[in-house]
C-alpha cells in the first residue's frame, strides 16, 4: 500500500510527469555533488603566513646562526608538517585551518588532472634545486636570507591564488567524467 | 520501476540536497551545507534532525577555541539509502526514455 502512495507522491510532485522530476532529482544530487568538491582546500590566511615564515627561517636561519642549527631547524619543520597533517585530518583541526569540509578523495583525481599535478611537482622540484644550487656553492653572501625572504614572501603574498589554482586543477579534470547518477562509481 | 528503492525520507528535496551534499565529503561544519543549500540555521537543524532520527546522518557539536561548532557527516545507512534512491531515480528516467518514441 505505501508503495503506490509512494509513487503518487513521485508523481504528484511534478503533477504531471514523475520522470522529470526524477531527471530533476538527479541534476540536483550531481549538482550538490560537484558542490562538495568544488569546497577544496581554500585556507585561512593565516596557514599561508605560517608556511612562509616558516620558509623563510628553513632557509635563512643557517647564514645567521650557523650550520648547526640546520638539524634543528629540519627537525621542527618536520614537527610542523606533522601538525599540519594530524590538524588537516581532523575536524577542529580542519575548522582551525579554515576548511570547513574533508572532501573525500576517491575519484578526485583524473588522467585529466594528473598532467597539471604533474606540472606542479616540476615546479616545486625546480624551485627545491635552485634553492639548493643557490646555498649549496653560496653564490653570494647570505643567499639564504636573500632566498627565504623570495620564497616566503612569495608564499604568503600567492599562497592563497596557488592554493585556489590548484583546487581548480583538480576540480578540472572532474568535467565532463560520469556524475553518480550515471553510473554507480 | 522498483517504487520499494525510492526512499520516502529523500524524496523531500531539500533532504534529498543535504544528502548529496554530504556524500561527496567526509564531514562538513554546519554553517557550510547551511549556506551551500541555502537554509536558515532552525530550518537546516529541523531537516538534520530527521535525517540523523533515521540514521543517516551523524552530528558531532564541539569547540574550535571558545566557538561552538557542529559538523555533520553521512553514515553509512545514509550512503546506502542515497544510493539506493538514486539507482531508483536513474531506472524511472532510463524506463520513461525507453517508453518515448
Amino acid at each position: 500500500m505505501w508503495m503506490s502512495n509512494l509513487l503518487a507522491e513521485v508523481a504528484m510532485s511534478d503533477r504531471s510527469d514523475p520522470s522529470a522530476e526524477a531527471a530533476r532529482a538527479l541534476r540536483d544530487v550531481d549538482r550538490r555533488r560537484s558542490q562538495a568538491r568544488a569546497s577544496m582546500p581554500i585556507e585561512s590566511r593565516w596557514v599561508s603566513v605560517v608556511a612562509g615564515v616558516v620558509v623563510f627561517v628553513l632557509l635563512a636561519a643557517p647564514d645567521v646562526f650557523g650550520e648547526w642549527v640546520r638539524p634543528w631547524i629540519n627537525f621542527a619543520m618536520l614537527g610542523l608538517l606533522a601538525v599540519y597533517e594530524i590538524m588537516r585530518r581532523t575536524r577542529r583541526g580542519s575548522s582551525a585551518l579554515g576548511r570547513p569540509t574533508l572532501v573525500r578523495k576517491v575519484g578526485l583525481a583524473s588522467p585529466g588532472s594528473a598532467y597539471f599535478v604533474r606540472l606542479g611537482l616540476i615546479a616545486v622540484l625546480a624551485v627545491a634545486a635552485v634553492v639548493a644550487l643557490v646555498q649549496g656553492y653560496r653564490l653570494f653572501p647570505y643567499a639564504g636570507v636573500v632566498l627565504g625572504a623570495l620564497l616566503g614572501g612569495a608564499l604568503i603574498v600567492f599562497g592563497p591564488a596557488w592554493h585556489r589554482y590548484l583546487a581548480a586543477l583538480t576540480m578540472r579534470g572532474r568535467r565532463g567524467e560520469a556524475g553518480a547518477v550515471d553510473g554507480p562509481r | 520501476m522498483d517504487p520499494a528503492d525510492l526512499d520516502p525520507v529523500l524524496l523531500d528535496p531539500t533532504r534529498l540536497s543535504i544528502t548529496s551534499l554530504l556524500v561527496g565529503v567526509k564531514w562538513a561544519e554546519f554553517a557550510w551545507v547551511r549556506d551551500s543549500v541555502g537554509l536558515s540555521a532552525s530550518a537546516l537543524s529541523k531537516q538534520v534532525s530527521t535525517l540523523e532520527a533515521r540514521g543517516y546522518v551523524e552530528v558531532e557539536k564541539g569547540y574550535v577555541g571558545k566557538r561552538p561548532r557542529t559538523w555533520l557527516n553521512l553514515s553509512g545507512a545514509g550512503r546506502a539509502a542515497l544510493n539506493s534512491h538514486v539507482t531508483a531515480l536513474r531506472r524511472i528516467v532510463e524506463e520513461s526514455e525507453g517508453r518515448s518514441p
